[in-house]
This record gives structure tokens, C-alpha cells and sequence, in this order.
């Protein structure tokens, strides 16, 4: 049905973006202001999700004619696209202003946040491939401009792979969007997937669709091109790499799905098999990395490439129960993995340093902070009833449906090695003693770390005899409130394993949407027949 | 639709200089390079709407046939804008990587800045404000800049 509330997710961040640029000083009426906006936000995209369920919603910007001008189209997976990236830039947000005062935030800092959700929105909403490209450059400019905002001195250095790769990207996305249009004459998702069976022979059609396809893969982190993602995120703030880590990657999943399922003929199996491949290979190779590495958020970010090859996985499958599969491992993904890097965020706030050997103790500092931690770390590794488990139990039995025992079997490993790796932040960080004392050094001021009088610390000394001074860390205020945060979004990440049945139903109808290429094409075409299409309800 | 040989060459040339330029060690040349590599691109949009022999631009008027396709064209207006933003981040980014590196400051890849509670603030006050970059983008990491600015 045709509405204005399609343009909200994007319009509302602009404006937030634009306003907080004008209040130039950081003050807690601004953050206040910014943190209602994004809640309303939220409760705007759980609204359009709603109402996607029973029709696509549609809105042809400026009243155009459908298959020219630019149309918004929201269906189930965009609304659930929509609402995790609204939570995902809540909660990051409120844990940045639980880790700094307002004086100490970067003035630009909102403005640039506010920007690349708006940018991060428009391509979940968006029906038309150039209009992707559009919203692409618009969160990678805002990625780019929070990349090197807080770097330090000396190490801009550090953000050039992640904006190189992305240039090289966009200029392939540019050429794949004018092939797009020289071959079908249109640019919109909807009437390119109506005039797509007709060329699904075609060698210029296979031809671009490796292309698109390329393109995704970059901005998700395939292997073999994620070299850049481990490399670049890490360099920033704890809540936008928070950010970042759970949902930029995922706008490449998205328009994976998107283009792959929702645009691109069924016929493409050569794709799918790549695509399926491409996946279990990352899965591994991305593990992998996550052991190899000796800091928590590095590990971390390994992970989103492992990870991501599961999401991919399924999408290779190609079957309707496949793709529900990777929507539901998308909803599980963004909140585990924005959870799992506020807690490095953590680590890095107490102990001034996320490398394992300089970090310990925290179990017993903070039992919030540990179960919070394991029990995404266990989800995140597919243990049940969590709900990792549910994502990857679907995508294994359909794996294993298919006669993909290579790829099961790829799978059922990565999984266990992320236990590993989990177990290694697990061990060093929260089990581990205690850093000993004369590395108080280079600890932060504000992360009080008291030294425990020998009679205290007999338990501890039991256990480890050579070391003669362990402190027991304790945290302030404001880690309690980074906590806080963390612990919300794990409640909602239990949510999403104990109930689990609903929302793979509701990924099962977002899944049938997105295959179901006649209905949106009926919806959008249906904008041509509205009597004002300039003034919709 | 028409042969349009002397722009697939061209968009070749532009591509291969690009990825010569890009595959260089000194990041200006780099930067060149992807400014290169942006036109070609504009290029290959600029080629979607067909052979421009012998016909008319898109215009208000009374034929209705003959027009050189006008989309592409209104799609190459929004990349050269996107293209232009994204060279004058990189040009900023490359000097600032410039000014970083000849001032001294260690280059080193492996140790990422360590962000802790209320460190950043600390990091701006201390290590980011000599006045070597004082030109480009620091107003506003000065807590104190904006007020005195808006005054």
C-alpha cells in the first residue's frame, strides 16, 4: 500500500543528523534529544514492520512514474532490517554515553552516527539498484568520516584498507548498476526481477550477476575479499565498532539476499553453488584468523567474517527454508555480535588494553558482565536453546537435506573452533588472575583498580604462587552503565532463542516476500494507479 | 544500439592507468589513480545511453523520438557529486597521513589506539592539537572551539 511513513527510517536520522550538527557542543540535552529520536526510531520501524506483513509498502519519492523514478519499498525483511538497525544504534549509543561524559564526545561524533543509520536505512528501503549505490556512498562516507574522526595521531594510516577497498567497490558497484540498466532497461528491483527470467540464458546476464554479487560479497566480507574488515573495525570507539561490526557487514548480506533471491532468476545455479562455497569457506578461514589472534576486539572481528559465511551459506542453499534461515542467522548475528564487542569495549575501558595478557579477573568483579559474555559467546557458537543454535540447526538440516556433507561438515567445525576461540577470551579475561600490579601504569584513571592487602588476596596467591601483588578489579559507575546496556541486549538476544518458533515464522514470510517476486511487483505497480501519487496518507 | 568501440578503448585506458596509479606505494599516486578509476566508471554510465551520433539531447519539445536516452545522464550527475565528496575525503586523509608521518609520529600498524573511559578526551587534549594540523579538521575536536566559534 502506498504510505509516506516508508520514507521515516531515513527522513528521521537526516534530520537528527542535520540538527545535531547546528548544536555543535555535546551537552545532555543534545544526547537526550538524539536518544528519544532513535527510540522513536525503533518504535517507527516496529510499526512498519506490522503493517509489511499484510502488503508491501510502497512510496514513489516526488509522485513519478513507477519504473523511473525512485521508489521506496518496504517488505517484511526490510522491516526486520529496519528495526535491528534502529536497537543496534540505540544501544550503541547509549553505551557511548554511559563511557563518556558529554563534554569528552567528539562534537561530530552524533552527527556522523546519525548520517550512516540514515544511510544504512535508505538501503533497507530502498527499490532500485541506483538508489542502493546512492545509499552505499552515503554510510560509507559517514563510515569513513567516524573511522578516522577519534584515530589517533600518527595512525590514519590504519583506516586506509578499509576506505580503499570500499572506492574500488563502489566503482564496480557504479559500472554493475549502468550493465544493470543497458540490460534491462530499468533499474527497479521489482521490474528487474519481472524482465529477469526472460535472460536467464543470457551469458551478459550471468555476467552481471557475478558482478552484483561481487559487490556484496565486498561489503559483507567474503572470502577472499574480508582482508580489510578485521583490519579497519578495531580502530574505532568500542560503540561504533559495536556498530559497525553488527550491521555494515550485514547491509552487504542484505543486499545479497536481496539482489540473489529478490531480483536475480532462480535459474542461476552456478551462483548459488559459488555463493555456497564461498560461504563454508569463510566460515572457516575466518575462525581461524579468530584463533590466531591475541586481543579481545580482534578476535571478535574475525568472527564477523566466520560468521557471515554462515548467513551466506544458507543463502547458497537457495531453497525458501534456506532463506529463512539466513534471515533468522541475520536477527540472531546483529544482536550477538553488537553484544559480544560492547563487552570487549569493556575490557578495554577497565583494563586500558583488550590485549588477553594485560586482562583477568573480571569474572569475579562483575557476574553481570560474565553471563552476559557467555551467554552470547556459547550463542554465537550454537549452543542450545540459544539463538545461534536455531540458525545454525536450520542451516545444517538443510545442508544436510541437500546431500552438502562438505559443507555441514565445514560448518559443524567452525563451529566448534568459535567455541574455541570464545573459550580463549573466556579463559584469559574473565577466569584468568587478576593483570599484576605493575602494569598500573598505563591502566585509565577512572577504572579504579584497588590493591588488595595481602590477607585478602591469600585465595588468590593459593592458586598463583609467583605472583605477589594481583588486584582485584573493581568498576565505576559508568562501566556499571556500559553493563546496563549490554545486559538489555542480551536479554533480547535470549529473547530470540526462547522464542524462536514466532520469529522464524516471521523470517519465513519475510523469506516468502522477498521470493515472491509477482506480489512486489503488483505493489509497486499499483503506485502508477493511485489517484495523487504525490499525497498519500 | 550503435558500436561504441572508441568508448569501451577509452574506458580501458582509464582503467588500466587507474589500477597502475592505485598499485603504487606512494598514496598520492593512489590517489590519482581512484580518481582515474571514478571517471572511467562515469564513463560506463555515460555509454548505457547510446551512441550520441545524430541524436538529440532530451529536451521539452515536439518530437518524441531521436533522444539520446536522458536516465543515464541524470545517474552520472548524482556519481560525479558522490566522486568529487569521496576524492576531497581521501585528499584530506593522504595529507593528514602526510603530515602525521613527517612530523615524526610512529607509523606503526600492529598497536591500535587503546580507547578507555574518558581516555579519548584526554588523547584530544594531548596528542591531537599541536598546531601542525591545525589548517584541516581539528576546530572541532577542541572542546573549547565551538563555544568560542558560536559567541
Amino acid at each position: 500500500m502506498p504510505t509516506n511513513a516508508a520514507a521515516v527510517p531515513v527522513l528521521l536520522p537526516l534530520l537528527g543528523a542535520l540538527g545535531a550538527l547546528f548544536v555543535r557542543r555535546p551537552s545532555a540535552g543534545r544526547r537526550a534529544l538524539i536518544a528519544l529520536l532513535l527510540t522513536g526510531l525503533t518504535a517507527q520501524s516496529l510499526w512498519l514492520t506490522a503493517r509489511a506483513l499484510e502488503a508491501p509498502l510502497v512510496l514513489s519519492l516526488g509522485g513519478w512514474v513507477v519504473p523511473y523514478g525512485i521508489v521506496l519499498v518496504v517488505d517484511p525483511l526490510s522491516g526486520i532490517m529496519l528495526c535491528l538497525s534502529a536497537v543496534s544504534a540505540l544501544a550503541t549509543t547509549l553505551y557511548g554515553y554511559a563511557a563518556e561524559p558529554a563534554g569528552g564526545e567528539h562534537p561530530l561524533r552524533a552527527p556522523l552516527f546519525l548520517l550512516l543509520t540514515a544511510g544504512v536505512n535508505l538501503a533497507f528501503v530502498t527499490g532500485d539498484l541506483f538508489n542502493l549505490f546512492v545509499a552505499f556512498e552515503v554510510l560509507l562516507l559517514a563510515s569513513y568520516g567516524l573511522m578516522t574522526l577519534e584515530l589517533e595521531r600518527g595512525s590514519t594510516r590504519r583506516a586506509l584498507p578499509y576506505v580503499t577497498i570500499n572506492l574500488i567497490g563502489s566503482a564496480l558497484f557504479l559500472c554493475a548498476a549502468a550493465f544493470t540498466y543497458s540490460l534491462f532497461g530499468t533499474l527497479n528491483f521489482a521490474e528487474m526481477a519481472s524482465r529477469a527470467p526472460a535472460l536467464s540464458a543470457d551469458l551478459r546476464l550471468h555476467v552481471l550477476a557475478v558482478l552484483l554479487v561481487l559487490v556484496g560479497a565486498l561489503k559483507a566480507g567474503l572470502f577472499p575479499l574480508y582482508h580489510w574488515l578485521p583490519q579497519s573495525y578495531p580502530v574505532m570507539p568500542a560503540p561504533l565498532t559495536a556498530f559497525f561490526a553488527g550491521l555494515l557487514t550485514k547491509v552487504g548480506v542484505y543486499v545479497l539476499i536481496r539482489l540473489v533471491a529478490g531480483v536475480l532468476p532462480a535459474e542461476l545455479h552456478f551462483l548459488h553453488t559459488a555463493l555456497a562455497w564461498a560461504g563454508g569457506v569463510t566460515m572457516v578461514v575466518g575462525v581461524l584468523g579468530a584463533l590466531a589472534q591475541d586481543r579481545v576486539q580482534h578476535i571478535l572481528a574475525y568472527h564477523i567474517v566466520s560468521q557471515v559465511g554462515y548467513m551466506v551459506l544458507a543463502l547458497g542453499l537457495f531453497t525458501p527454508y534456506a532463506i529463512t534461515a539466513a534471515i533468522f542467522y541475520v536477527v540472531h548475528h546483529i544482536l550477538a555480535k553488537t553484544t559480544l564487542l560492547l563487552v570487549g569495549g569493556v575490557v578495554q575501558a577497565v583494563f586500558g588494553s583488550d590485549r588477553l595478557a594485560d586482562t583477568g579477573g573480571l569474572a569475579r568483579s562483575s557476574q553481570v558482565l560474565s553471563l552476559t559474555f557467555l551467554l552470547q559467546a556459547l550463542s554465537l557458537a550454537g549452543v542450545p536453546p540459544l539463538s545461534g543454535f536455531w540458525g545454525k540447526l536450520m542451516i545444517i538440516q538443510e545442508g544436510v537435506r541437500q546431500g552438502e556433507t562438505v559443507l555441514v561438515v565445514l560448518a559443524l567445525v567452525a563451529s566448534l573452533l568459535t567455541l574455541l576461540s570464545m573459550l580463549k577470551i573466556w579463559l584469559a579475561s574473565f577466569w584468568g588472575p587478576p593483570p599484576l600490579a605493575h602494569e598500573s601504569g598505563d591502566l585509565p584513571s577512572e577504572a579504579q583498580v584497588t590493591q588488595q592487602s595481602p590477607s585478602l588476596t591469600s585465595q588468590t596467591q593459593a592458586s598463583h604462587p609467583a605472583a605477589p601483588a594481583r588486584k582485584l578489579v573493581t568498576l565505576t559507575h559508568r562501566t556499571r552503565g556500559m553493563i546496563w546496556v549490554i545486559a538489555g541486549l542480551t536479554a533480547m538476544s535470549l529473547g530470540v532463542g526462547l522464542g524462536a518458533g514466532p520469529l522464524v515464522s516471521l523470517a519465513d514470510q519475510a523469506a516468502t516476500r522477498v521470493l515472491d517476486h509477482a506480489a512486489t511487483l503488483e505493489a509497486v505497480r499499483a503506485l502508477n494507479r493511485s489517484p495523487e501519487p504525490g499525497k498519500h496518507p | 544500439m550503435t558500436n561504441q568501440l572508441d568508448t569501451a578503448l577509452l574506458v580501458v585506458v582509464l582503467t588500466s592507468a587507474a589500477i597502475y596509479l592505485c598499485l603504487s606505494r606512494e598514496l598520492v599516486r593512489s590517489l590519482f589513480g581512484f580518481l582515474l578509476l571514478s571517471n572511467a566508471a562515469n564513463l560506463v554510465v555515460l555509454s548505457v545511453s547510446g551512441d550520441p551520433s545524430g541524436r538529440r539531447a532530451a529536451s521539452v519539445g515536439e518530437q518524441t523520438s531521436g533522444y539520446v536516452d536522458p536516465l543515464p545522464q541524470a545517474l552520472i550527475l548524482t556519481a560525479i557529486v558522490i566522486g568529487f565528496s569521496v576524492a576531497a575525503y581521501l585528499t584530506v586523509l593522504i595529507y593528514r597521513t602526510y603530515v602525521d608521518a613527517g612530523d615524526g609520529a610512529a607509523l606503526t600498524l600492529e598497536e591500535p589506539p587503546v580507547v578507555t573511559e574518558g581516555g579519548l578526551n584526554k588523547a584530544s587534549d594531548t596528542n591531537d592539537l599541536p598546531e601542525a594540523h591545525g589548517t584541516l579538521d581539528d576546530a572541532p575536536q577542541r572542546p573549547t572551539a565551538p563555544s568560542g566559534m558560536q559567541s
